[in-house]
């Protein structure tokens, strides 16, 4: 009989008996293979509607079975802005930012509609802090321009609180698109 | 101001809600965006 390459799962030859250990085997493989593995997809959220503002509840993040939590954002504009970018707060709160000072939080998007930026932002929530790493391309409504972001930042719990909320916005209060999606990682202990 | 928001709540439910917020909201931050972008030669 072979069998797969990663899990060994059993596949039956025409001439292969059918053995009922073997579908057990095969499905014990599959559960622990299940439970092994590091990323759990928590939250996946495609908006519904356009608002100015999209608020993602994260009060309810198991901390204990997870180190760390990813939050991917995937965000676009529903009219073209030059260099619009995309500012995130945690807990709907002023200087709660995720990026403070002179570098507020944000990350590339979304200009024009039909050739959106490029932008790759990580939020890391552990129990202990909140951190962000983007890089992104921003680029130009009416030339072939881009620029280009890259930031790293972290606030503490004591800081902050537990988180409850992020908060998307485009800096000038430009629309987000429904269809933006927002998908959670959490990375198991 | 008044602000549309897409709240998107651990059930999965969406809801878009209508929240008073300061004039000076998307200003906030102190700064216009412009500090860590680096236009690059067209």
């Amino acid at each position: 009989m072979q069998q797969t390459t990663n899990l060994h799962l059993s596949q039956w030859d025409a001439s292969d008996r059918i053995m009922r250990e073997d579908f057990n085997r095969d499905n014990a493989a599959v559960e622990a293979a299940f439970a092994a593995r590091p990323l759990a997809k928590l939250i996946g959220v495609t908006t519904q509607a356009s608002a100015a503002q999209i608020d993602l509840d994260i009060s309810k993040l198991d901390y204990t079975n997870y180190s760390t939590f990813l939050i991917v954002p995937r965000i676009t504009l529903v009219s073209a802005v030059d260099a619009g970018q995309i500012y995130i707060r945690l807990n709907n709160a002023a200087g709660l930012y995720i990026m403070s000072g002179s570098y507020p939080e944000r990350f590339g998007t979304c200009s024009p509609a039909d050739r959106p930026g490029v932008g790759f932002l990580v939020l890391f929530i552990t129990d202990q802090m909140t951190g962000l790493w983007s890089r992104g391309l921003l680029f130009g409504n009416s030339s072939a321009s881009c620029g280009e972001i890259n930031t790293m930042i972290g606030i503490s719990r004591a800081q902050s609180g537990v988180p409850s909320t992020l908060n998307f916005y485009e800096k000038s209060g430009n629309t987000l698109k429904a269809g933006s999606n927002i998908t959670v990682y959490g990375v198991r202990k | 101001m008044t602000l549309n928001v897409l709240i998107c709540h651990a059930d999965g439910t969406q809801e878009i809600v209508v929240r008073e917020v300061p004039d000076d909201y998307f200003q906030a931050d102190g700064d216009d965006g412009t500090a860590a972008v680096e236009t690059a030669a067209q």
